[in-house]
């Protein structure tokens, strides 16, 4: 009852108001035209007086649900009592009318106005200029160079820039379509929706976020709902999300809402380039695969567990990079789905173009296994490879390499599996390889490495397993 | 040559509220099942159905789950999966029961069998008896495993191996046991291992499938194989096995018809593909795709298969190494040749069939023969991969779908006995990537007929598979008429011992 007697308030406000004016209407009326309306005027403050009651009383238990703002209330609340007060005065007193209902139509204004902010919002008269505060957020965070892309393509420069998405794309959203009555002006619903922990609190029914998890989550359900359900937000006749303000808000939750997380993105100089950079989904690594899969501990070999390689998740390469490994048929595949160490394939670039090599740099951070099987590498394209310098596994079998080429690898710092079967190499190539501290594995089949090589480099390095292919089965 | 043109449907609608990717969406025809999925709400909800499912950046449910594999370090990239079609025996191969020596001829004690049904083919027996392996078993290698005298080669190789004693199925005929095997399930109609792994990890070379299969032609074929073994199911049909043959076309239909020249059909197909492009655009249908595809591989495999088929170009000490036969194309022996080559070249899964260890007679000289045939080549082929450095990251896998009974059935003869099917254990192998080598797994009774040790079942086999490929089998789903599919279906746990 005193909620519907509550809700009554919006409409009862509009008899006083309605009366008292048409008083003070028939009061100048009576003025120029000297006719008598003394009666008529009577009765106008005095119904106008009673039904300010009544919006008083209205008023108050509709204030009781605590879903406005209680500074504005407050003024509201007096401003109105004072209002009915006055008005009850001008029936009863005859004398200073005309200084009294002076003072009761500027009461009326401020009260009306005070209500109106509570129900319209602070803005409803002077819209807020548009703020620029997504270009803000942009340009004040200092650009930071994440990839080396002079040898790419020297047309286009492009820098890596990290920005805060909650404060650059959602707020914005939030500020011109929700906070009117979402904020600390209005709380409809009991929801604020003006800093993370009220977002987070949700409204007094339900949470209106769950992270990862757009459609159960009212934030961005209540957007796509049909315009006529009553749950739909912003409400009919409002001004309503652009799709790609709803786009926007749909990703932010499933990829986990976070309110701190600053993600890189490119930001393309070249205005053609500019179209490209604008497909780029800023993703982060926790973000992408926060769906549905648990993940299950591994116990994985030396390839996996590498505490003294630290790179960069791949996630971070430029678009353009990788787009380039897929044209020349370069396999790059991740370890597995939570590592950001890659594997190179080049079983698919074929015929060899030595500059395919070159692109390699651009992952030398996450490459850690590399194969280069049955292609014509020679000497010269391992002083590339030299430079890659977290590969753990290289495989240069069937290839036109010789001892020169181990001279270049010996460089490699964390070389743990080489395959070298079907070259040319020698004993004096070998021995360059005693120089590889983390070597584990060695295939030298079909090569001309001889006995003698092998012992005297298992005198230096007895731990490296030799594969050299002689086995032979004994005949049956 | 001119390109076919469609008229832009956006550019007639200018100030429609929609995505152009949810524009195109709605336009299409769609099949009943998907029509009535988004339009769950009738027709009005309709465009709210694609707001919801069908955004531009909103995955599905399958996208999703490829997206994360694999979701566990891969140990091994490739797998070759040595099938041996009929059942082989266990006793006379790796399950060393001396205790039977001494009961030839005694009918099983029923508290082994435990009132367990058999075949139509012996249960109506008189007796069960009991018979002995007719070939004896020496230990090899630093793991001193038991090994038939059968195996000669492969006990040379046996420190290589995991051997697995203790496999089961629920199947006790042929057709169902092996499906079950291949497939997760008894009926046909769902996808096989292979299909999984290339539809989960995709092909690594473009110009072969990610699935091959060869079927040996030197095998005696006592039970058929059937080409839904290597089906794709309800998978897009991009990956089926594809099976290559050893005669002159080693695809079927894969060459151009005669007097028709490359660059016509270069032509024909980019026709084609224009056509299936609007088609694609009209029905959305995967299988659109996946015909588009094929199409693609098909032209590209035109050079690759030639190449990669041809085995002439081996060194000599490599025909030593795989034996007599592994000249004769299509051999056993050859096949495992060619199955080297085609792992060389980054193949995703290689599965030989070799038919024949069907022995409900005649087994000891049926398996010596069997044996012959595949022995040398198997063992070679582990030679060949380690040598080569591929046994890093190349899984081998060797079994049949179901092993065979303790005692004989038909006639018992010392030199010529039959063994009917038995499900209950059997003996397999795996070697390579991702397992313990040296190693014996899990344990029979004395009578090889219940598993007293570490059971394996099919489905665990299977999951441990899919696992040592970098992939959870509880994860690799794919959603089909309403449920979810794992090829391990609702069960299978991993066999964490043997892997390393």
């Amino acid at each position: 009852m005193t909620y519907f007697l509550g809700h009554l308030h919006p409409l009862l406000v509009h008899l006083p108001i309605g009366i008292l004016l048409f008083g003070i209407l028939m009061m100048i009326y009576q003025q120029l035209t000297a006719k008598d309306m003394n009666q008529a005027i009577s009765f106008s403050f005095l119904a106008g007086s009673i039904t300010a009651l009544f919006s008083c009383v209205a008023g108050w238990l509709l204030a009781q649900s605590g879903e406005y703002d209680e500074v504005l209330i407050q003024k509201h609340q007096w401003a109105g009592i004072t209002t009915a007060i006055l008005s009850f005065a001008i029936y009863f007193i005859r004398r200073f009318r005309w200084v009294m209902v002076l003072m009761l139509a500027i009461l009326l204004t401020i009260t009306g106005h005070y209500g109106a902010t509570i129900t319209h919002g602070e803005h409803y008269f002077f819209p807020p200029i548009k703020d620029n505060d997504k270009i803000k957020a942009i340009s004040n965070d200092t650009p930071i160079n994440l990839i080396d892309t002079t040898p790419i393509n020297k047309k286009d420069t492009f820098k890596v820039v990290q920005y805060n998405i909650y404060q650059a794309e959602i707020v914005p959203i939030l500020k011109t379509n929700c906070y009117n009555c979402h904020s600390a002006a209005k709380q409809k619903e009991g929801l604020r929706l003006d800093t993370e922990s009220f977002i987070k609190k949700g409204s007094k029914n339900s949470l209106v976020l769950i992270t990862g998890d757009p459609l159960n989550s009212l934030l961005y359900s209540s957007l796509v709902l049909s315009i006529d359900d009553e749950k739909h937000m912003p409400p009919k006749g409002k001004h309503q999300l652009t799709q790609n303000e709803i786009q926007s808000i749909r990703k932010w939750i499933q990829n986990g809402a976070s309110f701190k997380t600053r993600v890189d993105t490119i930001y393309v100089k070249n205005r053609l380039a500019n179209h490209l950079s604008s497909q780029v989904e800023p993703l982060t690594k926790e973000k992408k695969y926060n769906n549905t899969f648990k993940q299950i501990p591994n116990n994985q070999p030396a390839l996996i567990h590498s505490p003294e390689i630290s790179a960069k998740n791949p996630d971070t390469l430029s678009k353009i990079v990788l787009n380039l490994f897929q044209q020349k048929n370069i396999i790059l595949t991740p370890i597995n789905k939570e590592s950001n160490y890659l594997m190179a394939n080049f079983v698919n670039a074929v015929p060899f173009d030595k500059s395919n090599l070159l692109l390699l740099k651009q992952i030398k951070q996450q490459l850690v296994a590399l194969k280069l099987s049955n292609l014509p590498i020679k000497d010269e394209d391992i002083k590339i490879i030299a430079g890659l310098y977290n590969i753990k596994k290289l495989q240069l079998e069937n290839t036109a390499i010789t001892n020169l080429s181990l001279e270049y690898l010996q460089q490699l710092p964390q070389l743990q599996t080489l395959n070298l079967y079907g070259t040319n190499i020698t004993d004096d190539g070998l021995y360059k390889l005693t120089q590889c501290k983390n070597l584990s594995v060695l295939y030298l089949w079909r090569t001309n490495i001889t006995e003698q090589g092998i012992t005297k480099f298992k005198m230096i390095k007895p731990a490296v397993k030799i594969e050299i292919g002689d086995f032979k089965f004994q005949a049956k | 040559m001119q390109p076919l043109q469609k008229d832009n449907i956006m550019s007639s609608i200018p100030h429609f509220n929609l995505l152009t990717s949810e524009l195109a969406d709605l336009n299409r025809k769609l099949e009943r099942r998907d029509f009535l999925k988004r339009t769950a709400g009738g027709l009005g909800a309709m465009a709210l159905g694609s707001l919801l499912t069908n955004n531009a950046s909103a995955k599905s449910f399958e996208q999703q789950i490829l997206d994360a594999l694999p979701t566990i370090a891969p140990k091994a990239k490739r797998v070759v999966y040595l099938f041996m079609s009929g059942g082989p025996s266990q006793f006379e191969t790796f399950d060393y029961k001396p205790t039977l020596n001494n009961m030839l001829g005694q009918q099983l004690p029923d508290s082994v069998r435990n009132g367990q049904r058999l075949t139509g083919m012996s249960a109506n027996q008189a007796i069960l008896p009991i018979i002995p392996s007719a070939y004896n078993f020496n230990q090899y290698g630093k793991s001193q495993t038991w090994v038939s005298e059968l195996l000669p080669y492969t006990a040379q190789v046996i420190d290589e191996l995991c051997v697995i004693k203790s496999m089961y199925t629920e199947q006790i005929n042929h057709d169902p046991a092996l499906t079950f095997f291949q497939t997760g399930h008894q009926l046909p109609g769902r996808p096989s291992i292979g299909s999984w792994l290339s539809y989960g990890l995709g092909s690594e070379n473009k110009n072969l499938p990610a699935f091959i299969v060869l079927v040996s032609k030197n095998a005696s074929r006592d039970q058929p194989l059937y080409a839904r073994l290597w089906g794709n199911g309800f998978l897009p049909s991009q990956h089926q096995g594809v099976q290559f043959r050893s005669g002159k076309d080693p695809v079927l239909f894969l060459n151009n018809p005669e007097g028709y020249d490359g660059e016509d059909r270069k032509e024909m197909l980019q026709y084609l593909s224009q056509l299936n492009h609007l088609q694609n655009d009209e029905w959305g249908d995967a299988e659109i795709n996946a015909r588009m595809s094929q199409y693609e591989l098909a032209f590209r495999m035109q050079t690759s298969v030639p190449d990669v088929m041809d085995i002439s170009n081996e060194k000599e000490e490599v025909f030593e190494l795989y034996g007599p036969e592994s000249r004769d194309k299509g051999s056993y022996a050859a096949n495992c040749i060619l199955a080297r080559k085609l792992l060389e070249k980054d193949v995703r899964f290689v599965q030989l069939y070799h038919q024949g260890w069907d022995h409900h007679g005649g087994l000891p000289q049926g398996i010596k023969y069997q044996c012959k045939q595949t022995d040398q080549p198997t063992a070679a082929l582990i030679v060949d991969l380690k040598r080569r450095g591929m046994l890093d990251d190349t899984l081998v896998i060797w079994g049949g779908e179901f092993g065979r009974t303790v005692y004989s059935q038909g006639k018992i003869d010392k030199e010529n006995y039959g063994r009917d099917h038995h499900p209950r254990c059997f003996t397999m192998w795996m070697a390579g990537a991702g397992v313990k080598p040296g190693m014996t797994y899990g344990q029979t009774d004395d009578f090889s007929y219940n598993i007293v040790k570490n059971p394996v079942h099919v489905h665990d086999f299977q999951a441990t598979l899919l696992q040592i490929m970098g992939i959870n089998h509880e994860q690799l789903i794919y959603k089909y008429q309403g449920r979810r599919f794992r090829l391990t279906d609702v069960s299978g746990k991993i066999i964490n011992d043997i892997l390393t």
